[in-house]
């Protein structure tokens, strides 16, 4: 062996490259899989493995060809990939450089899965009236998931990062192969024959459907629907979804999300606590003030002051109805003298008196009123009275007024 | 396996006696009954945060298979 030529690591992976090259059927290929694994690179290109139930294919499609694919790629996907094997040299590793792809079905795995889905759907195992409310303050959560997977390691760093109130209890499984499904349904069993466990969490890292595929076990599914005590699942990442997630009472994205809703902070929960007790003194205080409030009203100083004030304002008030009293004969008294200056006005007019003043006199004979010249004859003798006084009189002559 | 626990019992009948406070509609010695039982409960509630401890445990299989 050592009198064989050597090669550089480099020299033999292109060597291999070019005889792949100078293959016919290597350069230009339709390979049938079943896509999985599928990532869009920021850069547009698409990297994703083809497989079947025996072997894997690395592909890689750019994105100028993906952008003139037809149908929306994903997991799960049975297509044709038409391309080239090409050797890619950093990495010694050899791949499927796809130029173009066609939908040819579901694979079997997603066929079973829909099936399934629509079997339980049907059967009501996700309606929402069958899902428990879940405890806001668990105090001991049952965890049924790997017990060497990031799944545990993300819920333990959420319970650290809380200061956490509740206890938690692992149930190890393995969460994927062929014993996996068992072991769950017994971690499920498990906690519910206990009579301590609020809540249960049933978790696992993501994964491709194959390596979720425990979680979409009818077996599991009804494992969930018959626990008594509710199940939060938080399986794979964000966009894998699993029949275990619609069965259970509440789904989360991730295990971390899961741990997140279950395990309540002891800090959150003493400042809730103390709240609570604040408005409870708050209002049994301002209770007891207003009951005080109502009592003091009857104390004596409080009487006494009352009836004062009362006192006062009669007082006052009789103060000012005198006034107006007083005021009011005043107008009275004076109205009443102007009518009587009035009357005696009028009363002076009409006086004979009043007339006299003028300059008039009256003129009588012997205490008769003489108003004619032919009631007095000559040397009568007639009383003419004045304002202030009377002239007797002796008459010399009478001479009729000729008209 | 209560669906509620009895922390989350006490807190909960903590939050009702406060909203029976805030009514106020009842007598003063009832009320002041309420606020007596709210003190209790505070106690517990209280006591239970601190005894609590954040406990991580993992379950052998033995103690299941032995079922």
């Amino acid at each position: 062996m050592l009198k064989m030529k050597s090669f550089t690591v480099t020299e033999i992976t292109r060597y291999i490259k070019r005889i792949l090259g100078s293959d016919p059927i290597i350069n230009q290929v339709i390979v049938e899989g079943e896509i999985s694994n599928f990532t869009r690179h920021s850069s547009g290109h698409a990297y994703f493995t083809l497989k079947d139930d025996q072997s894997k294919l690395a592909c890689v499609m750019f994105s100028q060809y993906l952008e003139t694919t037809n149908f929306n790629v994903k997991n799960g996907d049975r297509v044709h990939a038409k391309g080239q094997i090409t050797i890619y040299e950093r990495d010694g590793r050899y791949q499927l450089n796809a130029t173009a792809l066609e939908n040819i079905g579901l694979g079997a795995l997603h066929i079973q899965f829909e099936a399934l889905k629509a079997k339980l759907e049907m059967r009501g195992l996700f309606d929402s009236h069958h899902k428990k409310t879940l405890p806001t303050l668990p105090q001991k959560i049952g965890i049924i998931t790997s017990p060497t997977g990031a799944a545990i390691q993300d819920i333990i760093a959420v319970a650290n990062r809380r200061l956490n109130f509740s206890e938690l209890l692992i149930y190890p499984v393995r969460v994927q192969g062929e014993f996996s499904k068992d072991e769950i349904c017994r971690g499920i069993a498990y906690f519910n024959a206990r009579e301590d466990i609020d809540l249960i969490i049933l978790a696992r890292g993501g994964g491709s459907i194959e390596e979720l595929w425990s979680f979409n076990e009818e077996a599991v599914a009804e494992a969930i629907f018959a626990s008594k005590i509710p199940i939060i699942s938080g399986i794979g990442h964000e966009t894998d979804t699993t029949i275990s997630d619609f069965v259970a009472d509440r789904r989360a994205a991730t295990p971390s999300a899961a741990a997140e809703i279950a395990i309540k902070s002891k800090t959150e929960l003493t400042l809730e606590l103390n709240k609570l007790i604040q408005r409870l003194s708050i209002q049994i205080r301002r209770k007891v003030e207003l009951e005080k409030s109502k009592i003091q009203r009857f104390e004596p100083e409080q009487l006494a002051q009352k009836i004062t004030t009362t006192l006062q304002r009669n007082v006052q008030l009789l103060g000012h109805q005198e006034i107006l009293f007083n005021q009011s004969i005043d107008k009275h008294i004076k109205a009443s003298r102007e009518r009587l200056n009035i009357a005696g006005a009028k009363l002076d007019s009409l006086s004979p008196f009043g007339v006299m003043r003028r300059g008039y006199g009256i003129i009588t004979k012997s205490g008769l009123l003489v108003t004619r010249i032919d009631q007095v004859d000559i040397e009568d003798n007639l009383q003419i009275r004045l304002i202030d006084g009377q002239i007797d009189t002796l008459v010399k002559a009478v001479n009729p007024i000729q008209s | 396996m209560a669906a509620k626990s009895n922390f989350e019992k006490k807190m909960e009948r903590l939050g009702e006696l406060s909203v029976l406070l805030e009514r106020g509609d009842a007598p003063l010695e009832e009320l002041l009954k309420v606020f007596e039982e709210g003190i209790k409960l505070y106690r517990e509630c209280n006591a239970i945060l601190e005894t609590t401890e954040s406990k991580i445990q993992t379950i052998l299989i033995s103690e299941e298979a032995s079922k």
